[in-house]
């Protein structure tokens, strides 16, 4: 495994010798044991796209979501932690909230990711609190075009186009790479997503899992929200098929 | 003498500082006296009376729906100043919501019942804010900033379709709340609710046309009637299938009027 701290990774106040905070190191390493979500912003919106891995059969189905609205104009996906990202959540929604109640319009999503990040940082601070271990994934569809913004546990965000995060974020990313996200439409960034989902997902490792998939754009008026029964069943459709086809190939191999 | 002192206040000379010239002068600027409780201290700033009012509302429920009437005037005391006010409210598919009296305490209600509502969306659980329970956070609200002594002084009228079958409730600025099958808010208490009452009651259940008939007649007497009232109305019906929003215009006949004393 990687280096161990020995001695400078007990509290989030100490540096390590070579500038390392390890606690923080630590928050990622809990992000990246969780199922994969992977975000496209395409032309005209964003799309979410989560393997959330189903541990037992008695669960009940749709329970422990990982894509939920903050505001109406605002999707979260969260990778790592759940029950930090919660809290999270909590948070992004009061600040929304807020900023609408002060300025009588909806929050814009870099504002919102700025001050989410601003609340993970100081979680890294302070000896008697741990950072999150969730990476939070913000996507709107703004006056200005789709928008997508991740922030990591150490409080730092960035604008993506495209995103992969969780247990296969790089085979997830070189996938990402494959597309041209500035010419795909948000119907087909969908189904490329699942797609992605389906063909990271460890068989072997994780039995079962749910695909959770939700979009915003223009064409329902930059409301975030999960993807209709008919869109979803097709992207599934066509994630599977394509998995099947990538098996074919491997046998013609 | 020793149960005088008071520790929290500031001491000054009375011998050489004491001047008879303390006008204005207050210890409650900048002391906190540990007695006073914060309704004491909020006193001073509490809402007593107030500023930009509507008249009344009236509304009474039909034979597969609720019917509300409110005319869009904001009166500035006597002065008809703002002319086009809408102070029928819907929140959401089935539940709308009628105010009168002061129209800033109105908005405030009017926010805070959408960033509720909006907030309940975002949650996606499926719950859906009914008429009942509309009606009881008002009475929460409503009763909550009574105790505080300082009220909101509006009337708020709850009406929609609650497990299918029509609501209609009204919270007033004391925190009071009743439900019954017709409610009148203002001086529309005076002018309409007997007789009204008295036609709901003996006849059996009327229908839309007939209520939406019987509403324009109420509006009528109340323009006649009513120093505060403006030709200019909304109606709303909520029916199991939809909100409908409709806006009138009181068609007076004023012919009687000279055969009436004191009247030019």
């Amino acid at each position: 495994m990687s280096s161990i701290g020995s001695g400078y990774d007990l509290s989030a106040s100490q540096f390590s010798p070579d500038g390392r905070v390890f606690q923080v190191e630590y928050a990622n390493k809990a992000v990246e044991a969780s199922g994969t979500v992977v975000a496209l912003r395409c032309k005209d919106g964003v799309a979410f796209a989560v393997e959330k891995i189903v541990t037992s059969r008695l669960y009940e189905s749709g329970s422990n979501k990982r894509i939920h609205n903050v505001d109406k104009h605002i999707g979260m996906a969260v990778a790592g932690l759940l029950a930090d990202a919660r809290q999270l959540l909590s948070v992004a929604r009061d600040e929304a909230k807020q900023y609408k109640y002060d300025y009588g319009v909806s929050i814009p999503v870099k504002y919102l990711a700025d001050r989410l990040a601003m609340y993970m940082h100081a979680y890294t601070l302070y000896g008697f609190v741990r950072p999150f271990g969730c990476y939070i994934l913000l996507a709107a569809y703004e006056s200005d075009g789709p928008q997508l913004y991740g922030v990591e546990p150490s409080g730092v965000t960035y604008g993506y186009y495209g995103i992969a995060v969780g247990k296969a974020q790089q085979t997830a990313k070189t996938e990402i790479e494959k597309l041209k996200l500035s010419e795909l439409k948000l119907e087909d960034a969908v189904k490329e997503a699942a797609k992605i989902i389906y063909q990271v997902h460890d068989e072997v490792k994780d039995r079962m899992f749910e695909l959770e998939l939700s979009w915003v754009g223009q064409l329902n008026d930059g409301k975030h929200e999960r993807v209709p029964a008919n869109i979803f069943e097709d992207a599934e459709k066509f994630a599977k098929a394509s998995l099947e086809e990538a098996d074919d190939d491997d046998d013609e191999m | 003498m020793l149960n005088e002192f008071n520790p929290c206040r500031p001491c000054w000379d009375t011998i050489n500082d004491k001047d008879d010239f303390n006008i204005n002068h207050s210890y409650k600027n900048y002391t906190i006296s540990p007695l006073e409780t914060k309704v004491e201290r909020n006193i001073r700033t509490r809402t007593v009376t107030p500023v930009v009012t509507g008249s009344s509302v009236a509304a009474f429920t039909f034979n597969g729906g609720v019917i509300l009437a409110a005319d869009v005037l904001g009166s500035y005391g006597s002065l008809a100043k703002y002319r086009n006010i809408s102070r029928i409210h819907q929140v959401n598919d089935r539940t709308v919501l009628g105010l009168g009296g002061d129209l800033s305490d109105a908005d405030y209600i009017k926010e805070a019942i959408d960033t509720k509502v909006e907030q309940d969306i975002i949650e996606e659980d499926g719950s859906k804010m009914t008429p009942l329970a509309l009606y009881a956070w008002s009475t929460r609200l409503m009763y909550y900033r009574r105790t505080q002594l300082n009220p909101l002084l509006t009337n708020v009228i709850v009406a929609g379709m609650e497990n299918n079958e029509p609501f209609l409730g009204r919270v007033n600025d004391k925190g009071s709340a009743y439900k019954e099958f017709l409610i009148i808010t203002g001086i529309g208490i005076h002018l309409a609710q007997g007789w009204i009452r008295t036609i709901l009651e003996t006849s059996s259940q009327i229908n839309k046309q007939q209520a939406e008939q019987l509403m324009d007649r109420i509006i009528k007497q109340l323009y006649y009637r009513d120093c505060r009232a403006f030709a200019r109305y909304q109606v709303c019906i909520v029916t199991n299938d939809n909100v409908e929003f409709k806006v009138k215009e009181v068609q007076p006949d004023w012919s009687l009027a000279s055969s009436l004393r004191n009247t030019e």
